[in-house]
């Protein structure tokens, strides 16, 4: 990183807080602050729901997790185009139609008030700690990659973020969303480019691929159907399809993007367009990553991409052992890098096996010497590239994507807290009747304490490695069963309000049970909550007098 | 409250059966399948 690359990243930041602020001119009612007074065109919300999924860890983490595995994870996805077109046809409408702030205001019309209350302290609960860790990861791979301190990096990722939502409101965060997406997209395929040209010039594409081929990493299906794999074709087209219809009908962060749109029609086409380029757009992400690979097939690797425990390893036992490893890696490396300039498949995947295996000895030697049991470094293979192999100018223009990635998706999830705080609660339980100045300023103030809040999870979450994990698995312990709530809303008239809350109940209790019995593989959860809370919705609805 | 129907569609709103968007719909499902395809080719040919 030399100076036009911080200054390219300052540009950005110093661009994304002046765009926030001239939005705050058009925030004067409730209305304007949550929905941007429902006047938004269909590829802004489209944009803008796209950008709230994609977080930084996406970003790193995918094109890590596809340096290591190649293109499987894109199967997480094949679940979504048919979400998106269930929900077009059911929940939109229906939300657009009953006019609602929140998608937890629906359900205290059709059911209850405790069901709205309990379903939205759910969501409350789940996007919180969320938030925190969408925070979080990229700060402590980025922390790390550009040597700040975790403190400073939350506040960098976070404080222009706060600062243009809690002003602007969903207009801001929308519109920033777009020029976000743009950041993020545009730095992709610049490093695609980079990553093609900087092939040796006896290495063609079709070699490159066939490099990338013969390690498995072009295969991106696989048809078992084996509930303890995460990533099948089966688990991601239905389990997949149960997390997408949840995600993007019943979640907050997602609904609130698509209520912002001018129509049901609009909302739809929105909410469409990500049917269409979602999965291209992480076949690109998954495909840079491939192509990182293939990269350091030519050029020398680090033989562990996350190097903070270096100075531990340095001073302990095994220092000497390392050293050694380091001297095997470098060898097989040459063995790899000529083998696969010769063609000679066997010899290439013979020193392919043989890097793969001394990666596994040195960062058993990383957790031994600093006591990380989760010790990895899958999230630093990507930021660890762009800071040490991207042209001056573009690895700024790539440290910029990540904040860009970071801050849409954390910036969507702040100002659906505060939606529902607001609605489902302040204005719900608290203060009824007020002024839209008093409620916009009180919004303020929650927007303001949410990304504290979040900023303090962020920081603790950092230095605790398996509590990302856990929220993460907590997290995904909600999805299933708020659809379920949202199931019985729509689907069937004879669903009443006591069945819906206790097969919400229910629904949670059966996933806790096989989330921490079994090794169901945690896409599955989605299905199994949303069934039970159906199931036995439907059951006390009829049976209960 | 029982659950809106589809006739219960707001004007200028389209209703399930008289989409708009079903072309959408047919047109996002092809792309889907289309890109499964090329990506089991994919894997098969470079393997």
């Amino acid at each position: 990183m030399r100076t036009l690359d911080w200054l390219i990243v300052a540009g950005y930041l110093v661009w994304i807080v002046t765009d926030g602020l001239r939005r705050t001119k058009d925030v004067d009612k409730v209305e304007g602050f949550f929905l941007a007074g429902r006047s938004l065109p269909w590829w802004v919300a489209g944009i803008s729901v796209m950008a709230t999924q994609l977080s930084a860890i996406t970003l790193v983490g995918t094109t890590g997790q596809a340096y290591a595995t190649g293109l499987r994870f894109i199967q997480f996805y094949f679940g979504l185009p048919l979400a998106m077109i269930l929900l077009s046809l059911t929940l939109v409408p229906f939300f657009h139609r009953a006019r609602v702030y929140t998608a937890y205001e629906y359900l205290e019309r059709r059911f209850d008030v405790r069901t709205r209350t309990l379903t939205s302290f759910l969501f409350l609960m789940s996007r919180a700690f969320s938030l925190g860790v969408v925070i979080a990861a990229p700060a402590v791979v980025m922390s790390t990659i550009l040597g700040w301190s975790i403190p400073a990096t939350v506040a960098v990722l976070s404080l222009p973020m706060v600062f243009y939502t809690a002003l602007g409101g969903v207009q801001a965060v929308a519109w920033i969303d777009v020029k976000q997406m743009f950041v993020v997209v545009f730095g992709l395929f610049s490093a695609v480019v980079v990553l093609v040209v900087g092939l040796p010039e006896d290495v063609s594409l079709y070699q490159a691929m066939r490099i990338a081929g013969s390690t498995g990493r072009l295969v991106a299906l696989d048809f078992r159907f084996d509930l303890s794999q995460t990533y099948t074709f089966w688990s991601g087209m239905i389990g997949g399809l149960f997390l997408m219809l949840s995600y993007f009908g019943c979640d907050q962060s997602q609904v609130q993007r698509y209520l912002t749109a001018r129509s049901a029609d609009e909302a739809r086409r929105g909410l469409l367009m990500s049917a269409y380029v979602k999965i291209p757009l992480q076949l690109l992400i998954l495909s840079t990553g491939v192509l990182v690979f293939v990269y350091y097939v030519f050029a020398p690797p680090p033989m562990l991409f996350n190097r903070i425990h270096d100075p531990q390893v340095a001073v302990s036992a095994q220092a000497s052992e390392y050293s050694a490893l380091q001297h095997d890696f470098d060898q097989a490396f040459a063995a790899r890098r000529a083998a696969a300039t010769a063609g000679e498949r066997s010899a290439f995947l013979e020193a392919d096996a043989r890097m793969l295996d001394i990666r596994g000895r040195a960062a058993a030697i990383v957790r031994q010497a600093s006591g990380d049991a989760r010790y990895s470094d899958v999230n630093y293979v990507f930021p660890t590239f762009i800071t040490t192999r991207l042209p001056i100018g573009l690895a700024g223009l790539m440290i910029a994507a990540i904040f860009a990635a970071a801050m849409s998706a954390a910036s969507g999830e702040l100002s659906s807290l505060t939606s529902a705080t607001i609605i489902d609660f302040y204005k719900r339980h608290f203060v009824k009747e007020a002024t839209d100045r008093h409620y916009l300023r009180v919004s303020r103030i929650a927007t303001s304490a949410w990304g504290l809040f979040a900023c303090g999870v962020a920081m603790y979450a950092a230095d605790q490695g398996s509590l990302i994990e856990v929220v993460n698995r907590y997290g995904s312990l909600f999805y299933g069963s708020i659809l379920g709530v949202f199931l019985l809303a729509i689907l069937t008239t004879r669903a009443r309000a006591v069945g819906a809350f206790w097969g919400l109940i229910a629904g949670m209790a059966v996933v806790l049970l096989v989330a921490f019995q079994t090794d169901v593989a945690f896409l599955w959860h989605n299905l199994i909550g949303a069934a039970v809370v159906f199931g036995v919705g439907m059951a006390v609805s009829i049976t209960k007098p | 409250m029982k659950p809106p129907k589809p006739e219960d569609s707001i004007p200028g709103e389209s209703s399930p059966l008289d989409d708009p968007l079903n072309s959408t719909y047919v047109r996002v499902i092809a792309i889907e399948i289309v890109i499964i395809v090329l990506l089991f080719i994919l894997g098969r040919l470079f393997q």
